[in-house]
């Protein structure tokens, strides 16, 4: 009897110890919205096939002086034919240990030059969120309107060519003393140096 | 055979207690979205979950969601305290997405601000916190201080200031994959020990940017700390969980426009938890199942 009134007592303190975990503690619930976006492909216009720059596709492909690897030609050749939207490379800057992915809706090239890393991206899916409205970007990138970014040091500017959105980021391995990662300068070189390269729509 | 039985209903006791304890010490909680720490800018009031379904970037909790800057140890943190201060490390959580920068920031109020969300892991320990894929996708670069894993629709996720980190570029990787540890790395300087976590995506009508982080990470983190068969696991797939309505707390640091007023005051409640726990109602039960049984007896 005893047994069964000590557990009948601990186990309401407990309940009342429990209070802590779910009575109404409830403080403006809120729905929120998870049909999120609605996943839109833009319409890709790709540059006359005239236009790739054969220069910057062998610039990915040589063999690089300071020992870096850089991508086999034949698959260089295969991913870039492969990119759902138009590819852009640097033209004038040689990345050490390149690498382009592509995948589904994007593709992205990566590289060194002297300790810095960029990154571009350019994919063709949209989320497109409802009550979200347009917003002009307030740097003028290649022609057009986009925006420029500082994210932890790491220089992203983003803007809107070929129906795609595309993105340059710049990241320095040494970010206190490296003067390209002090202003937009380098970032805005490599946007404006971008030239394309190809892509299924070749 | 009293002394086995009474013996039997301390332990009982005590575990049930353990029980009702344990759910209580550590409760998740968290401020709205757009709540940022007073003085810090003005962030966005937004209820979409942008990366719905997203495993939550480290691998076990507790994680804390809060400002870097602002927090202690933080440049704009509160004076001489160090970062690994246990308000660091403790709820509820606050978004940082929009906090005061200078750089543009379109989704922001002010037309500039922070990037993404910092997130603590349950100690300010560096290297010994993993972190995982938030989504199946590729490593599509790593800086220095940087790891980008970008899904097949472009939605890219951004992993900063980590040490070991566990991948390539060009890799394949799966939602949970580990990614790297937890620490401050950050060009040649030190930051606090966090992982800043960026989801950057293609908007319509805007174009690639940084979008709102933060209820996708309290998503993500529910569902870590409470997986049911469809959401959570490595092996869940991809369609997002349904989310449970979020109960959202309000601290009073925060001077920013908030979502309504709370329904009820929680001070006035005397219990701060937001997640139900069933430890309460199994007591209960017991306790009344108990006294049923003690009835049961003296009737006889």
């Amino acid at each position: 009897m005893r047994a069964v009134l000590g557990i009948a007592f601990v186990c309401l303190a407990a309940t009342a110890l429990g209070c802590n975990d779910n009575t109404a503690a409830t403080v403006g619930a809120q729905p929120v919205s998870t049909a999120t976006s609605r996943l839109t492909q833009g319409a890709v216009t790709w540059p006359d096939a005239s236009k790739v720059d054969e220069r910057a596709i062998a610039a990915l492909a040589a063999p690089r002086s300071d020992g870096s690897s850089a991508i086999g030609s034949r698959e260089l050749s295969a991913l870039i034919a492969r990119s759902p939207v138009p590819v852009l490379a640097p033209s004038r800057v040689v990345l050490a240990s390149p690498s382009l992915v592509v995948e589904g809706e994007y593709f992205a090239l990566s590289g060194r030059v002297d300790g810095a890393t960029i990154a571009l991206q350019g994919t063709r899916a949209a989320h497109r969120y409802e009550g979200l409205e347009p917003v002009a970007g307030d740097r003028v990138l290649r022609a057009t309107k986009g925006f420029v970014s500082v994210n932890e040091g790491i220089r992203t500017a983003s803007w809107m060519e070929n129906g795609a959105a595309y993105s340059v980021d710049v990241e320095c391995a040494d970010l206190v003393n490296d003067a390209r990662c002090a202003s937009d300068d380098f970032l805005l070189s490599i946007v404006a140096q971008l030239t394309y390269v190809g892509g299924s729509g070749r | 055979m009293r002394a086995p039985t009474f013996a039997f209903a301390l332990a009982l006791a005590f575990a049930l207690l353990t029980v009702a304890g344990s759910a209580s010490a550590a409760p998740f909680t968290y401020d709205p979205p757009g709540g940022l720490v007073a003085g810090s800018g003005k962030g966005r009031v937004d209820l979409k979950v942008y990366a719905p379904g997203i495993r939550f970037p480290i691998e076990q909790g507790p994680a804390f969601a809060n400002s870097q800057v602002w927090g202690h140890g933080g440049n704009s943190g509160p004076a001489s305290t160090e970062q690994c201060d246990a308000e660091n490390f403790s709820y509820p959580w606050h978004d940082n997405y929009c906090e005061t920068r200078a750089y543009s920031m379109p989704l922001c109020p002010a037309g500039n601000g922070h990037q993404g969300q910092d997130i603590r892991a349950a100690s300010c320990k560096k290297g010994v916190h993993a972190t995982v894929a938030a989504v199946d996708g590729t490593i599509t670069s790593i800086g220095s201080y940087s790891v980008y894993l970008t899904a097949a629709d472009g939605t890219r996720f951004d992993y900063l200031h980590m040490q070991d980190v566990a991948v390539k570029v060009g890799q394949k990787v799966k939602r949970g994959d580990p990614m790297g540890k937890v620490s401050n790395q950050f060009g040649g300087e030190a930051t606090t020990v966090h992982l800043h976590f960026n989801i950057h995506q293609n908007v319509a009508g805007v174009g690639a940017v940084y979008v709102p982080t933060y209820l996708s990470l309290v998503q993500s983190y529910e569902t870590l700390l409470d997986p049911t068969p469809d959401a959570g696991t490595d092996a869940a797939p991809p369609p997002p969980p349904p989310p449970p309505p979020p109960v959202i707390q309000q601290t009073p640091a925060s001077s920013d426009p908030v979502p309504p007023p709370p329904a009820e005051d929680a001070a006035d409640s005397g219990c701060t938890v937001t997640r139900p726990a069933p430890a309460p109602l199994f007591g209960l039960a017991l306790g009344l199942a108990a006294l049923g049984m003690i009835a049961a007896r003296r009737r006889r």
